[in-house]
């Protein structure tokens, strides 16, 4: 087939008509609003209920490829059942923010490999992403230091807000997620705007995170003095992937099931062996792991940190730990 | 696409008490293959899936786990009986370098428990007939704590094995070695290039590799076999890595020169 590069433009006025159109073949999810400004995504039963005006969800889409907790199996006397990774419908992911599309990237490299996941690969594969470039980024962004946003990503479809229109690109064609008549094909004026609209929303960014730091060199000790443990910061990271495995059974033991559920390495349990050793027994072990796994170990194993400046863990964290100025300050800075 | 996590049923062929909690299990799987120093992912349904480190020889076509009660799936495990099932999958892990025993004079140096993961390889390397040399060097913390007690004998007859055994505290008709498992290096003559290969509880594993060093062991002669927290085995859960190091998938089986510079690594 021949590639081409889809640019197209929609009416705002018709967003709904084209999210109702993709509906009738996918499954789709789509940022909803719940109570006064929070946003989540949600598989939606009604294109009215897409909110397109918000900076970011509050937690990443990572749970509809990695959900909290999913079954493994079912098992009854002594057989067991592969209920857990089935093929549903096929999905849209619909109104995903730069960042995050590049965390479902990081995700792919730990969930890849020797072994695959067939849970989220399944997922994956089934699932066509709609990114919404951000035209408002928080203060907390700092995407544009990652190269992780505000704009580009590894979607399907990029849309870009044009005050009264949204512009549509792809690297290749799909055409049947734009072949519709509510879709236009894009005047030069609307390329222009475009590239004008995605440079203004870079241009808000000014958060910068410094890449290739040494951590042997920054705060971790003091900085997780005031750490809670509660591993709020892991279960709202897009890119954080460690689970625990559980079984979970009927008094009998005849009947039950074994599932996975998202984990925190900020938790004591974490590397506790079952011989009561615990491997990671301070505070400071567990806050520290986190910074090394993200800006060292996964960087020298895929090439990238594991980290795509979304901010969640900046804005949530209840002790107002900061990602970015942990790694910008060394231990010697004394104006930190 | 194939699931990795689904582990298949496998019967306990037959179960022999070691000492007062460790047991050690034969188990019956189809095609199940494996190399000395791999682990396999141990399930009772309902309570739960474990790693277990293999103690077995290939070479001789069967499986065995020697496990100590621990927690609650090793608890489990102890409970069952010839006849019954249970759910295993793997082999995982990268096994010992079985290219660096050949034709070398190689030092085991086990602690308690830690002879299982050894025992694998040393019945392996014996069949295989492909070194110079084999020292056995064991201690438990009693003599009701040593572990393949039978087999001790067995490997003393083989030509060119050598089994030095030790107990912390000994019984009134214990008439053994007494003393903590590095003194045992004192008995034997080793090559200089000789390899060791260690197992056993971590202060162990501190002193011997001590007492390793100072007879002249480079840290890639040193190698050893790992244990940590673990969950899935195949890299993804992100449970029990040492520093950059996944025990699951880059072990269990690592030289002192591999864990040279890793952060999280400390003997």
């Amino acid at each position: 087939m021949q590639n081409k590069i889809i640019k197209k433009v929609i009416k705002k006025d018709k967003i709904k008509n084209w999210i109702n159109e993709l509906m009738k073949n996918y499954k789709v999810i789509a940022p909803v609003k719940e109570g006064d400004e929070d946003v989540f995504f949600r598989i939606i039963k009604s294109a009215d209920d897409v909110c397109m005006d918000f900076q970011n969800t509050v937690l990443s889409p990572k749970e509809f490829f990695f959900p909290k907790s999913e079954k493994i199996f079912e098992f009854e006397g002594d057989e067991i059942s592969d209920s857990g990774s089935k093929i549903g419908r096929k999905r849209i992911l619909f109104g995903v923010r730069p960042c995050d599309v590049h965390g479902l990237t990081i995700l792919d490299n730990v969930y890849k490999g020797e072994f695959n996941d067939p849970y989220y690969l399944q997922r994956r594969e089934n699932t066509t992403i709609i990114s919404l470039a951000c035209s408002e980024p928080d203060e907390n962004c700092f995407c544009k230091s990652l190269g992780t946003g505000p704009v580009l990503c590894d979607a399907d479809l990029i849309i870009t807000d044009l005050g009264d229109k949204y512009f549509i690109e792809a690297k290749t064609e799909d055409m049947n997620l734009v072949n519709f008549d509510i879709i236009k094909e894009a005047a030069p004026g609307d390329v222009e705007l475009k590239d004008m609209k995605q440079k203004e929303s870079e241009d808000k960014i000014t958060r910068a995170i410094e890449l290739n730091k040494n951590l042997d060199d920054l705060h971790l000790e003091s900085e997780s003095r005031k750490c809670l443990g509660c591993g709020c910061c892991t279960y709202i990271c897009p890119t954080c992937t460690c689970f625990d495995v559980s079984d979970e059974s009927m008094i009998s033991k005849q009947k039950g099931k074994r599932f996975r559920c998202w984990d925190s390495c900020m938790f004591p349990s974490f590397a506790l062996l079952a011989g009561g050793e615990n491997t990671r027994k301070e505070k400071s072990d567990r806050f520290k792991q986190r910074f090394y796994h993200k800006f060292k170990y996964y960087p020298e194993k895929y090439g990238k940190v594991m980290c795509v400046g979304c901010g969640r863990c900046t804005r949530k964290c209840p002790v107002n730990t900061d990602v970015v100025k942990i790694i910008n300050y060394n231990k010697l800075d004394c104006n930190y | 696409m194939q699931n990795p996590y689904l582990p298949y049923k496998a019967t306990i062929k037959s179960v022999k008490q070691e000492t007062p909690d460790v047991k050690t299990f034969q188990l019956e799987p189809c095609n199940f293959e494996y190399m000395p120093g791999q682990f396999l992912e141990l399930s009772i349904l309902g309570i739960g899936e474990a790693p277990i480190s293999i103690t077995s020889s290939a070479t001789r076509k069967i499986l065995e786990i020697s496990v100590k009660l621990m927690g609650q799936v090793t608890g489990a495990l102890h409970e069952l009986e010839a006849g019954d099932s249970v759910w295993i999958r793997g082999a995982y892990g990268n096994g010992f370098p079985l290219e660096r025993f050949e034709g070398k004079e190689i030092v085991f140096v086990g602690g308690g428990i830690g002879l299982a993961p050894l025992r694998s390889l040393i019945n392996y390397l014996i069949d295989k007939k492909n070194f110079k040399k084999i020292y056995i060097l064991y201690g438990a913390r009693t003599p009701d704590d040593l572990v393949f007690k039978d087999e001790f004998e067995v490997w003393n007859k083989e030509k060119n094995v050598c089994v030095h055994v030790t107990v912390d505290q000994g019984t009134d008709d214990w008439k053994g070695n007494v003393g903590v498992v590095g003194a045992l290096l004192k008995k034997i003559d080793i090559a200089p290039d000789a390899v060791s290969v260690v197992c056993g509880p971590p202060i162990m594993i501190h002193f011997v590799v001590k007492d390793l060093k100072s007879l002249g062991f480079s840290d890639d002669r040193i190698i050893s076999t790992m244990e940590r927290m673990m969950k899935c085995g195949i890299g993804k859960c992100g449970h029990c890595n040492i520093g950059e190091k996944y025990v699951c998938v880059d072990g269990p089986v690592f030289t002192l020169g591999d864990m040279k510079g890793n952060r999280e690594f400390k003997i």
